[in-house]
C-alpha cells in the first residue's frame, strides 16, 4: 500500500514536503509509519510529539490504516486562535 | 440551534454589524450575545515585534472539528446560535484572527460557552501559526511553545 504523508508546520520544514511511503502489506499500523519517518528524517530531534490525522480524524499510534492509498497528516499540537 | 462555522481568507471582509444583526434575531427568548474577537499581537515575548502571523490549517478536518465543537457546546449551554469564523493566511498586527459569537438565554451561559468554544478551537482544531518577527521566524506549537525556524 501507499501512504502519502502530508506534513504541516514545523514537520513540513523537517520533511521538506509531502513524502510517499510504500509498504508491501495492505494495512499498516500508524506507529510503523512513524518509525519509518523517524529512520528517514529523525523527526524526534524537533522535540515535538506529532499528532496524526487520517480521514479528518485524529488517530492514535495504534490506529491501522488500510487501502491501496492513504493520506496521513503529520502535525504538531494545534495553535489556532 | 444555528451553527455558522467558516474558515476565511485574509481578504474576506468581516462585517461585525451584519453579524450582530443576524445573531440578535435568532430567538426572542435569548437575552445575551457574547462576541469574542481575537487579533494579532504586535509585541510578544517582551519586545519582539511581530510583522506577520501566518495561519494554515487542514481545512476539511478543521471545519468538521469546529462544527462538532459548536454542536456540543450548543447542547451543553442551550445556545440558539454559535458562530465560529477563523481566518487563514498572513495577518498583520491588529488584524482579526478569530470571531466567536454565541447567543444564549442568559449572560452566564453566554460567557462560559464563548470561553469554552475558544479554548476548544485553540486546542482541537488543526490550525497552525508561523510568527514572522524582527528577530526571526517562529513556529508556534500548542498554546505557548515557540520554536525558531532554521534559516535555509
Amino acid at each position: 500500500m501507499r501512504v502519502i504523508v502530508r506534513p504541516h508546520s514545523i514537520f513540513r520544514d523537517r520533511l521538506g514536503g509531502d513524502v510517499i511511503l510504500e509498504f508491501s502489506e495492505k494495512e499498516v499500523v500508524v506507529k510503523n509509519i512513524l518509525d519509518k519517518l523517524e529512520s528517514m528524517y529523525k523527526i524526534s530531534v524537533i522535540g515535538v510529539k506529532p499528532v496524526i490525522i487520517v480521514n479528518d480524524e485524529i488517530v492514535t499510534e495504534n490506529y491501522v490504516v488500510r487501502g491501496d492509498s492513504v493520506e496521513l497528516h503529520l502535525v504538531p499540537p494545534f495553535s489556532g486562535g | 440551534m444555528n451553527i455558522d462555522v467558516r474558515l476565511l481568507s485574509k481578504d474576506e471582509n468581516i462585517d461585525l454589524n451584519s453579524l450582530l444583526r443576524a445573531v440578535s434575531r435568532v430567538n426572542e427568548r435569548c437575552g445575551a450575545i457574547v462576541l469574542f474577537i481575537g487579533i494579532v499581537k504586535g509585541l510578544v515575548e517582551g519586545n519582539s515585534r511581530v510583522r506577520v502571523l501566518e495561519y494554515t490549517s487542514i481545512s476539511n478536518a478543521c471545519i468538521k472539528i469546529m462544527e462538532k465543537i459548536a454542536r456540543e457546546e450548543s447542547e451543553k449551554y442551550k445556545l440558539s446560535q454559535v458562530t465560529i469564523w477563523h481566518r487563514l493566511g498572513a495577518l498583520e498586527p491588529g488584524e482579526v484572527t478569530v470571531i466567536i459569537a454565541v447567543v444564549a438565554e442568559d449572560r452566564k451561559s453566554a460567557f462560559r460557552a464563548a470561553e469554552e468554544i475558544l479554548e476548544r478551537v485553540k486546542r482541537e482544531a488543526p490550525i497552525f501559526k508561523l510568527e514572522k518577527r524582527d528577530d526571526g521566524e517562529f513556529w508556534i506549537i500548542g498554546d505557548e511553545m515557540r520554536v525558531k525556524r532554521e534559516v535555509k
